[in-house]
This record gives structure tokens, sequence and C-alpha cells, in this order.
């Protein structure tokens, strides 16, 4: 059996440090600190969860999730990021696409992602040598209806039960990835929801994801803005720890960054 | 046509642009060739995307305030700015912290 070996979500984005008293290194220390606790877990494969930002799934054929197949990825590369290839995990990502269609979950399949900055930022944390394979799992935050919070919830429970059945040996860290709250190019455009992000991460610490699950898409989106809407991913991730506590590894409000930064572990 | 009201993404309450603005900006990250004509020759760009005359002005001011007028997608004002604006794009880039993190 495969086992799950940690739970982690974190924001996916970084801007230039500059002009942000000092926020933004701790932002940098922060998602450095989440990186080496995906990896003092010592996986053989990461699940990584995330938005895409429309470089893969856009209005031509509107996905609502998604699933990488492939065994090599090469990254979109937007934003100055490293396109160098890293490896893809088909044998996992088959079985969880078998997996969640028997729970009621049709993921759709891609061979052709080119991963964005959800995946690939946390990547250059979690694993900067790029050794490691990577089951890119998307849900589709732009585009309606928008994802149910406790659908994505049930999905985190499916994703779960699915990698304990693949194996034998094989260890599994699972990694959500997008928030904390922001407002992009809509009104409300760089007003961080610091109380509300700080509930978030209280929740999901003590072991709650699955309560925070039952507020609505519309509600986390007018409470943290149609990119707060990103929590999802984190639900997924927590899902597959269901009820353990969590560590909160750093936070910071970044209103030069337009968003909320954030990071967690769940250890097994 | 607009493809729907959209209020549930959080954008204010207009119609959403339509397809063929959205497909021409959604194209632009694919094709730097695109950006140059966006920027170069945009008429006979938007015209070969069919975009109507309303939503081809909009376009023209190169800001996210006339992407919003006409309802464009939030994250895909983000790609048209990043497509026709090197200084939107450089404040979003990651580089400065990657290469600490390879050590540079």
């Amino acid at each position: 059996m495969a086992k799950i070996f940690g739970a982690f979500a974190t924001s996916h984005i970084l801007m230039a440090p500059d002009g942000t008293d000092g926020r933004g290194e701790r932002v940098f220390d922060g998602m450095k600190a989440v990186g080496q606790r995906v990896r003092d877990v010592k996986p053989d494969i990461l699940v990584v969860i995330s938005g895409d930002h429309m470089f893969n799934i856009n209005m031509a054929l509107q996905v609502p999730l998604c699933i990488g197949v492939a065994d090599r990825w090469t990254p979109f590369g937007e934003l100055g990021i490293d396109r160098a290839p890293f490896p893809g995990h088909r044998a996992l990502a088959e079985h969880i696409v078998e997996q969640a269609a028997a729970q009621g979950f049709d993921i759709a399949k891609a061979e052709e992602l080119a991963p964005d900055h959800g995946i690939t930022i946390p990547l250059m944390f979690a694993d900067p040598d790029k050794r490691i394979p990577v089951v890119p799992l998307l849900v589709n935050i732009n585009m309606t209806p928008l994802p149910r919070p406790d659908r994505c919830y049930r999905l985190g429970l499916a994703l779960k039960q699915a990698i304990e059945g693949f194996g034998p040996g094989v260890r599994v860290a699972v990694i959500g990835t997008g928030g904390l709250s922001h407002w992009l190019f809509v009104p409300r455009m760089g007003e961080i929801a610091v109380e509300f992000d700080r509930m978030v991460m209280r929740e999901i610490a003590a072991g709650r994801a699955e309560q925070l699950a039952k507020l609505t898409a519309a509600e986390i989106v007018a409470q943290s803005g149609n990119g707060g809407i990103e929590i999802v991913t984190w639900l997924m991730a927590a899902a597959t720890m269901p009820g353990r506590a969590g560590v909160e590894v750093f936070y910071e409000p970044m209103p030069e960054w337009l968003t909320g930064m954030g990071g967690m572990a769940i250890p097994a | 046509m607009p493809i729907s009201k959209d209020t549930e993404i959080g954008r204010s309450r207009i119609a959403a642009a339509s397809y063929a603005t959205h497909r021409l900006i959604q194209s632009l990250c694919r094709s730097p060739e695109l950006a140059r004509r966006l920027c170069n020759e945009p008429d006979a760009l938007f015209a070969e995307f069919g975009i109507d005359e309303r939503e081809a002005r909009a376009l023209r001011t190169l800001s996210p305030q006339g992407l919003a007028e006409i309802g464009v997608h939030p994250i895909l004002q983000i790609h048209f700015m990043m497509a026709v604006s090197p200084a939107f794009g450089d404040r979003m880039r990651v580089t400065a912290f990657a290469d600490r993190l390879k050590g540079r």
C-alpha cells in the first residue's frame, strides 16, 4: 500500500520583494520552510493540486477537473519560470482517474499540460532538483460553475483512498496550492482579508477542514476574492489527512503582491 | 455575444466580453507574433478574430480599465497586460527569488 506521509498547502506566487518591509523575505523563508517539510517526508511521488491560470485550460474547452498523466512535464514558463522539464508519474495518475471515477468524480486526463506557476513555484521549493515525479491535478477555479468546496473536500477523500490503493510501499506527499485572499482585476483589488485567511489556516490546523468546506464558493469569493477560491485546493490536500491537526508554517498579508500568502503542513 | 453574466467569479455586474475577444487574448500567451501584431496592427488582428468595434475600441486603450469596461475575464486581463506591457510582466517575475534558490 502506498501511504500519504504529509499534506501541505501553500500560496503559489512570488514577486519582487522591494518595498515590502521585509515581508517578502519572510514569505520566501516560509515557502522554503514548507518545501523543506515536503522533502523531510521523503516522497517518492508528489501530487500537486492547483488552479490553472488559463495557460492550459481556457475558454475553448472548459474542463472542471484535469489530471496530468504524462511521463514528463515542461513548465509553461511564464513569469520567468525555468522551463527545464520534470518527471511525471503515469501509473499513479491513471490509477487516481480510475478510482475517482468509481467514486463519481470524472477527471479529464491530459498528456500535454504545460504546468504554470500554480504547480511550478511550489515545486521550486519542494523539489528544486526536479527529481521527484509529479502528478498535477488542476481544479478549474476560473470558470462557472465554480467548484463546490464540499465536493472538493470529498474529492480529496477519494484522492486519499486512491493513493492508498496504489503501491506497494510508495511514499506520497500531497500539496494544495493557491490563495490566500486576493481580488484580481476586480473591484477590491489589493485588499487582503487577513481575518478570513487566519480563520482558514486556524480551521485547517485544528483538523476542521471538513467543516470549513461547508462554506459555499460564493461565500468564499465574497469574503476572500475571486482568487481566494483557490483555497479549495487546500481543502482537498487537507482531506487526504482527514481530521488531522496541521501546523501553520507562515502567513503574511502582502498587499504589494495583491494577496495574502500562507503555508501549512499536515504531517501523517 | 455575452457568454455569461458571471458575477460568481467576483466581477462587477457587467456582461462578459465576447468569446471573440477572449479567444484573441487567450491565444496571446502562446504566440509572441500575435502580441506583436496587437501592438503594431491591431485593426487587422481584431478583424481576423471578428471583434466588434465597441470591444476593439476598449482593447486599443491597452489598459486594465478598458478591459474591465467590456468584461474581459480577470485572468485574461492579466494575460493581455503581460503581452502588451513589459513593465507589467517584469513586476510579476520570480527571477530574483528563483536565482537565490539555485544559489546564484
